[in-house]
């Protein structure tokens, strides 16, 4: 997209009929996609670098994008997913199948030479960490063994944080099946690690979508759940929202709250309800939906996992306050990117509910959700193999040729937080919804039903101690009683503007 | 006494378990007994376990007890 001279594009409105976007050195241009929809993202994704070249980016969406299925995705290079939240279907709504960019001009950078030796230095510091070979055997995939280790491993909808199977499934299991490692153009430390399913295709595995559609769905053959996976990609569907909805259906279905027969582990009744999903038939349709919208119709909203409409990712937390709050105060919903705080959780407590938890989840706020976001930087080489965060700080300068430090990066992230946190509360307002701090607390299930195996059995997270937490994490961001920016908050942080706007749907606390 | 090293620590420890003979079968500290080379990668870089529990460097140990060191990691 840099290369063909934007940095991003907003598209309004919806075509008539099917199309994709081309853009090539400036010029934008739509052109028919009826050949292409219904396609799944791999076999479209091939159609057009027929047609433009391998070099050419191809961002797309496949049959659950265009049938608006609430957590599809949108994808490159087959597999690489982005838009947990939905982005497939805002594309689907449009009718807008593809982008596709051809470019032949270089980014505009402050200092080139200095750029470049950074970036040189800073890839040899990458290999020279101790990490940096394992993490090239295993990946993320390593987190397995590790969340089995410390009772984090999603399991059977969240309810324990063992699987009996997790050997079957781990890093160790997927080097034994290694056929090839992939990632981003460019990238030293490539986190795509390729099976054979069980049906002889590729599949690019990792932690997350081997944690929820695996042992969350009680399924230890490594090569089936790299079938459902790699279909997720075909679909153009969010590997962990699918997860947790068919682990919710599996335990809809042990309740008998549901006619359905969905047991853990069932494969075969797993990957048909998946289709169903894709396909929105029957009890499928309304899985489409996500989970807050399912289990306002199904029941079972105690064990629906997600946090404002979007399933929890895969850690389990009946024994990890800190990491339940960073789930409860995502800007997206249950995620784990911004506030991955369950590894410092574990070294510093698992039981305890404290004002430092607190205040290292708003750290790794702003250096995941503000500082690698804004940079677009991958937070793999940070935190995976060690790359000391100065390197990003002293890379973006010399790209930018400003003299920022990251205390200024920290900056914007808090404003980054208290604007989407506005956003929020204007579109519930907006929707008649109202706004309250029980939007920012995890599933009900890591409260009411405590873990029933495991070195931790009999953990669950106590509610009142989570809602002091959540108070501390509202006073340092400068939010009222209810999560919402104060009127001084937005002042100080310049978003004056964003103040007068919200002012026009809520009373804001001064 | 048992030691586990995980993640790319067996790497650094050279083995991925090894078994440990305490002096005089007495109790210990974690501290005293898990490789030196993982050690230096300084207390934050490690996380305990022992027994299947969380514990920390400080943690005594005693003969029997299989003890397991983690890398931190960062996520999918």
């Amino acid at each position: 997209m840099r290369k063909a001279g934007y940095d991003a594009v907003v598209v309004r409105g919806r075509a008539e009929k099917p199309v994709y976007l081309y853009i090539e050195d400036g010029k934008a241009e739509l052109f028919s996609a009826e050949e292409l929809w219904g396609l799944d993202t791999f076999t479209a994704q091939r159609k057009l670098e027929e047609k433009y070249g391998k070099g050419a980016g191809v961002l797309l969406i496949g049959p659950a994008g265009e049938r608006k299925v609430a957590f599809a995705t949108v994808i490159s290079q087959e597999g690489r997913s982005g838009g947990r939240v939905g982005i497939g279907a805002v594309m689907g709504s449009k009718n807008l199948k593809a982008f596709v960019f051809r470019g032949s001009s270089e980014p505009e950078v402050a200092d080139k030479e200095a750029l470049k030796r950074l970036a040189a230095d800073a890839y040899r510091e990458v290999k020279r960490k101790p990490a940096y070979a394992f993490w090239m055997r295993q990946g993320t995939m390593m987190t397995i063994q590790w969340s089995q280790e410390n009772s984090v491993l999603p399991t059977y909808n969240f309810s324990e944080g063992v699987f009996e199977e997790s050997d079957s499934i781990n890093g160790f299991a997927m080097e034994k099946l290694k056929v090839k490692q992939r990632g981003c153009p460019n990238c030293n430390m490539t986190c795509g690690n390729c099976i054979l399913d069980d049906e002889g295709v590729v599949s690019e595995l990792d932690y997350e979508n081997v944690a929820m559609l695996g042992s969350n769905l009680g399924i230890g053959d490594l090569r089936k759940v790299a079938r459902l996976n790699r279909l997720a990609d075909m679909w153009g569907v969010d590997t962990i929202n699918l997860g947790a909805v068919l682990s919710y259906a599996a335990e809809l279905s042990q309740k008998k709250l549901i006619g359905e027969k969905i047991e853990w582990g069932d494969f075969d009744a797993m990957l048909r309800l998946a289709e169903d999903i894709v396909e929105r038939r029957g009890l499928g349709a309304v899985l489409s939906e996500g989970l807050r919208e399912a289990s306002a119709k199904l029941g079972g909203a105690d064990f629906a996992m997600h946090v404002k409409g979007l399933s929890v990712s895969a850690y389990d937390c009946h024994a990890a306050p800190a990491m339940a709050l960073s789930y409860g105060v995502s800007p997206i919903g249950a995620h784990h990117k911004d506030a991955w705080v369950i590894s410092w959780e574990v070294a510093h407590g698992r039981f305890e509910y404290s004002k430092q938890k607190v205040e290292r989840v708003v750290e790794l706020q702003r250096i995941r959700g503000g500082l690698f976001e804004t940079l677009v930087a991958c937070r793999l080489p940070w935190v995976e193999v060690g790359l000391e965060l100065d390197w990003y700080v002293r890379l973006f300068n010399a790209a930018t040729g400003l003299s920022w430090t990251l205390s200024d990066h920290m900056r914007v992230a808090d404003r980054i937080y208290s604007l989407v946190r506005a956003f929020w509360v204007r579109e519930y307002a907006a929707e008649g919804r109202g706004w309250s701090r029980l939007l920012d607390y995890p599933p009900a299930k890591w409260f009411k039903e405590p873990l029933t195996r495991g070195p931790l059995k009999g953990a669950r997270l106590d509610l009142l101690k989570y809602d002091e937490m959540l108070g501390y994490y509202y006073s340092i961001r400068g939010w009222d009683f209810r999560g919402v920016p104060r009127e001084t908050t937005l002042d100080s942080l310049g978003l004056g503007d964003v103040k007068d706007e919200l002012k026009k749907y809520i009373q804001l606390a001064s | 006494m048992r030691v586990v090293y995980l993640g790319y620590l067996s790497d650094l420890a050279g083995v991925e378990e090894e078994e440990v003979v305490l002096p005089g079968s007495r109790a210990s500290l974690v501290r005293s007994v898990i490789s030196s080379r993982v050690l230096s990668l300084g207390e934050s870089a490690i996380l305990i376990l022992v027994n299947d529990m969380p514990a920390s460097l400080n943690s005594p140990v005693k003969p029997g007890d299989t003890i397991k060191v983690l890398p931190h990691v960062g996520g999918g």
